[in-house]
């Protein structure tokens, strides 16, 4: 009968042994919650699973040298509750919670959610929005270190060779930068243990002395086959004071974005006002008490 | 009472909440195999060729079945009892496919993932036809034929007095077109059963399934064996909702072990579930009701299709049940309900928690409130004048409603809702808005006035002191056997740990015409469980008069004892009574009494919802909810408000998220639960629950049903709310983001041509 061999390597040393014989009918194993279904629906029976989870070195949520580290094998749950990733990175905790239900985020990691590259992901944005890095190792036991778009290449497809697993989340520390995330799921009024039908992160770094936001990323997801900056939107942002005004202009740079990533399939268009919704709650996460003083949450016109 | 009116935990809820309890999922038999279905991945065709060798060469494969190797033997799952006149349009296996999720073949093999793999190897190719989806194309003259019939295979109006006529002279009509879904149970457990085939050919099904004896009676006709060769055991069931109602799985696995003289597995998982088996049937609803001034309905008229899906199983009982209720709610002296029933390339309706009320009740009260609209009332007062009162005679000649305390439901709700302040709060101006709506609604309490309803029930108590109830009870999860056993052992006056039911069973059960359907099992069952105990007991009383040497009259029968009121000190226990007259009298101290229903009288609710709807996005959350039950009497508080809780949860999935989609060659799109979106526990309201218990003189210590009523009126209620929040006009459910941004689109283009 034909059947799965498991691997549990307790160590990168044994990880690295475990993926030099790795092939086609090779998978690592991240938490499993998207592995384990594509594995049925496809009717794959048999081949080599190499589980990540026996590897207590790839389960770190540290900083050092200027970076915030995500070890492979935290799991969601584990960033999301994360002090440092919440202070750090504040729009990666905030997707890590919206992943799934809770027993998802209790067996799913991160690494798993970017090498599944799954259109609808919740991390890739908010990752993508932070400029992180994805530390990588083969079987020869080399590392490489990737950028987000250069790990995540189209609809479930990814730039890792077979021979290759992700092992470590590298999130530049920047001064001044906060960060929101937030997300619709899709054609319904359920809030939670949702599909992303359209999910945003932003990263803005924003002098509070001078009251000017001097950078921004903001990544759109769900919207194209891969999660892309929104450069208008970034533009509106960049050089300008958070005003009501401001975030009017922001929002429907959000909402043009999205439309023209929709391109006009109707069954889509429900994304636009997602956009609005969206890019309102991320304003308001952003900038909402520095334009009402805190007291109220700012409203489009 | 000791039991009646609190509550006592579900008979098995150690053995649940253990994991102890096995479903028929987890059950094994020595030797046993497992199927797998092929499920037909188009929506309408024939089979222009099909080859299997492949599949059956697979290592392990002990056979493949499609309509080329089994019977034709015409059935209709939804015929429950003999004598039944149904349309039978379905087989084990067809060559013509007329849905996404149709049967091709089944695979059975030594293990799951053997019948798996051997599934996929099964090459199919297809003459396609063209595909129809929406009912009102099936309606039409040059449609393509789903069946040999016409699509519209049913059709019949209901009416009293002159709607047409009163029509005319109205103040004022208002007519109202609205879409409900289909919609997936949902039920935690799969489809699932196991069959075993004896050396002399009989069979053994095991089947979480709402009534033993239906499987039986379907087998029975799919196979062409006499119904006396099947026996069926109701396993433990995860929730059905009328899912599990008709036989689907049963003949075939029936079937399949029939053939290979072995206990065979067929398991159904969620995508199968919701493409495969039976949904909740949709309709087309067309209302017009004509008011006087005052807001008095003097007339109304109900135009409904019918959408079945493929086949036809219990199309024309839902079209007859919706159409019924229209006549139990309000005092409508003229009124017309006219019913079509239609096949379309869809998959199957059939039972569904509330058999066509959810239906009904979403188009007649939302088009209520838009009656109070187009009035300026409010639609609390509006209902206030025209709901039923006690004891109100059904227009059409239906069974007495009896003790209908709707108006009570909606008195006492709109004042714990506090609905006159809500309802005219001043409307928040943000993003965010706010709205109150709130829906009435009437069901049944079983079949008595249309179909046969009666249960044989056999009580007896047992020398070592208990009472064992024998009855086709089927437990579905939500606390029948207790019920039973509640009102048992108050009837009796015994310790309930001592009444003992056993696991419902053809060989076991003694004949029950209608199992766990149309709301009649605490009212029917529960009547039928309380006369044997009243039966029992005076058998008792009358053998202990001989016994104890005493008068009839001076018996006293109490807390598991009997004596002799002039002889307190000398009591005998049931059990050593039972055993007493088993050996003076040669007579057990059991009876068995086959109970006809006494009645249908209608039971009723009123649901108050609040909503909040973001403007920008469309999304609704419920914030508050209120459901008002006239239930006679509530035999386990508990069991009912869990009930109501789970039903609300339901109606809610209904109004919001809940619908089968297709795309335009008729595949499930939502064919699974991360698609098929239901309402989960963060998104749920605190649901409040008012009993209204003024007592069914002709229930069980005045019980009346519950089940399925509870989830009737919360769909147009959170409906009525959006729709007060926004003043927009929503007439497809569910409302979903989208459709409601398309409504206020609508009315902004509106407001500002």
């Amino acid at each position: 009968m034909e059947q799965f061999l498991f691997d549990t390597p307790k160590s990168v040393k044994e990880l690295i042994e475990c993926l030099k014989n790795a092939d086609e009918s090779t998978y690592i194993l991240s938490g499993g919650t998207d592995l384990t279904i594509k594995l049925r629906s496809r009717g794959v029976y048999s081949g080599r699973l190499i589980d990540m989870s026996g590897i207590s070195e790839l389960r770190h949520i540290k900083t050092e040298d200027g970076f915030l580290k995500i070890g492979a094998n935290a799991t969601f749950t584990e960033i999301g509750e994360s002090d440092i990733v919440e202070k750090y990175a504040a729009c990666v905790a905030h997707a890590a919670r919206q992943v799934g239900s809770k027993q998802i985020r209790n067996a799913a990691r991160m690494a798993g959610n970017i090498a599944n590259s799954s259109p609808r992901g919740d991390s890739i944005p908010a990752l993508f929005a932070m400029d992180a890095r994805i530390r990588t190792i083969d079987g020869s036991g080399k590392t490489a270190i990737r950028t987000m778009d250069e790990t995540v290449t189209g609809i479930g497809r990814n730039s890792l060779k077979k021979d290759e697993a992700i092992i470590e989340i590298i999130i530049p520390i920047k001064k001044d930068l906060i960060s929101a995330f937030g997300k619709y799921g899709r054609e319904s009024s359920r809030t939670t243990v949702v599909i992303a039908n359209l999910n945003v992160a932003a990263a803005v770094e924003y002098n509070r002395i001078n009251n000017v936001i001097n950078d921004a990323s903001i990544v759109v997801g769900s919207a194209a086959p891969v999660p892309y900056h929104a450069l208008a939107a970034e533009n509106i942002l960049k050089g300008s004071k958070p005003t009501a005004e401001l975030g009017e202009r922001f929002v429907a740079a959000l909402m043009e974005h999205v439309r023209e990533s929709i391109n006009g399939v109707r069954r889509y268009e429900n994304k636009i006002d997602e956009a609005a919704g969206v890019g309102i709650n991320i304003y308001n996460m952003l900038f909402g008490d520095i334009i009402t003083g805190g007291d109220s949450k700012w409203e489009r016109k | 009472m000791k039991y009646v009116g609190s509550y006592v935990p579900i008979h098995d809820v150690i053995e649940k909440v253990t994991g102890k309890v096995k479903y028929v999922g987890d059950m094994e038999l020595p030797g046993m195999l497992h199927a797998k279905l092929l499920l037909s991945n188009i929506a309408h065709g024939r089979i222009k060729r099909i080859d299997t060798s492949k599949a059956e060469a697979l290592a392990g494969v002990k056979g493949v079945f499609t309509y080329k190797n089994s019977p034709v033997n015409m059935y209709n799952s939804h015929k429950w009892i003999d004598g039944l006149e149904v349309v039978k349009d379905e087989c084990l296996f067809s060559e013509k496919i007329r849905y996404y999720g149709d049967r091709v073949a089944a695979v059975v093999a030594i293990d799951k993932q053997t019948a798996e793999r051997a599934v996929r190897l099964i090459e199919v190719e297809y003459e396609e036809l063209p595909v129809i989806i929406d009912p009102e194309e099936a309606m039409k003259e040059d449609a393509v034929r789903i069946h040999e019939s016409d699509n519209v295979v049913f059709k019949k109006e209901l009416a009293c007095g002159y709607p047409e006529k009163e029509m005319e002279n109205a103040f004022l009509v208002v007519t109202d077109r609205i879409e409900t879904p289909k919609v997936h149970h949902g039920a935690m457990e799969t489809h699932g059963c196991i069959a075993d085939t004896d050396p002399s050919g009989n069979i053994t099904v095991w089947s979480p399934c709402q009534v033993i004896f239906q499987v039986q009676l379907i087998v029975s006709e799919a196979l062409g064996i006499p119904q006396s060769k099947i026996r069926v055991i109701k396993t433990t069931l995860g929730g059905s909702f009328g899912g599990k109602g008709q036989p689907t799985l049963e003949p075939i696995c029936a079937y399949l072990s029939s053939q290979l003289k072995k206990p065979v597995k067929l398991l159904m998982d969620r995508t199968e579930s919701i493409v495969g088996t039976r949904t909740r049937t949709k309709t087309i609803g067309t209302v017009k009701t004509a008011v006087d001034a005052e807001g008095n309905i003097i007339a109304r008229d109900i135009d409904v299709i019918v959408d079945m899906g493929a086949y036809f199983t219990n199309g024309s009982a839902v079209a007859m049940a919706m159409g019924k209720k229209a006549f139990k709610l309000y005092r409508i002296k003229n009124q017309r309900y006219n019913v079509v029933s239609v096949y379309t390339n869809t998959p199957i309706g059939g039972a569904a928690r509330g058999y066509g009320s959810p239906q009904i009740h979403a188009i007649t009260e939302i088009n209520m409130d838009n009656v109070a609209k187009g009035l300026g009332i409010d639609p609390v007062q509006l209902r206030l004048k025209n709901l039923v009162h006690p004891y109100d005679k059904d227009p059409i000649g239906g069974p007495e409603l009896g003790n209908a305390r709707v108006i009570d439901c909606v008195e006492k709700g709109a004042e714990a809702f506090g609905w006159k302040d809500r309802f005219e709060r001043r409307k928040d101006t943000g993003r965010f808005v706010r709205g109150v709506g709130m829906a009435c609604c009437a069901h049944g309490n079983g079949y008595f006035g249309a179909y046969p309803d009666f249960i044989t029930v056999s009580l007896r108590i047992t020398g070592d002191g208990y009472a064992v109830l024998k009855g086709a009870f089927h437990d579905l999860g939500c606390g029948t056997n207790t019920t039973m056993m509640q009102i048992v052992a108050d009837t009796l006056d015994l310790d309930i740990e001592k009444i003992c039911i056993p696991d419902t069973d053809t060989l076991v059960s003694p004949f029950d015409s209608a199992g766990t359907q149309a709301s009649r099992v605490t009212y029917v069952c529960g009547g039928a469980s309380m006369k044997a105990a009243q039966m029992v007991k005076e058998k008792m009383v009358r053998y202990s008069a001989g016994i104890l040497e005493c008068n009839i009259e001076d018996i006293v029968m109490k807390k598991g004892y009997i004596w002799d009121r002039n002889n307190e000190s000398h009591r005998i226990s049931y059990g050593d009574m039972a055993a007493l007259i088993e050996n003076r009298f040669s007579d057990e101290a059991g009876e068995t009494v086959t109970y006809q229903s006494p009645g249908n009288p209608a039971c009723y609710a009123a649901n108050f919802a609040e909503v909040e709807v973001d403007t920008v996005t469309g999304m609704v959350k419920v914030l508050d909810f209120l459901a008002v039950h006239d239930i006679g009497k509530a035999i386990n508080p508990g069991f009912v408000t869990g009930q109501i809780q789970g039903a609300v949860q339901m109606g809610i999935g209904m109004a919001l998220s809940e619908e089968i989609t297709f795309d335009k060659k008729g595949r499930v799109q939502n064919d699974r639960l991360g698609r098929y979106l239901v309402v989960n526990a963060p998104d749920m309201p605190d649901v409040k629950v008012i009993l209204v218990e003024e007592g069914e003189e002709s229930g069980p210590y005045g019980a009346k049903s519950l089940g399925e009523i509870a989830t009737v009126a919360a769909a147009p209620a959170i409906i009525n709310a959006i729709n007060n929040a926004l003043d927009i006009n929503i007439n497809i459910l569910p409302a979903t983001p989208e459709r409601i941004m398309e409504k206020i689109r609508a009315k902004k283009d509106a407001s500002e041509k």
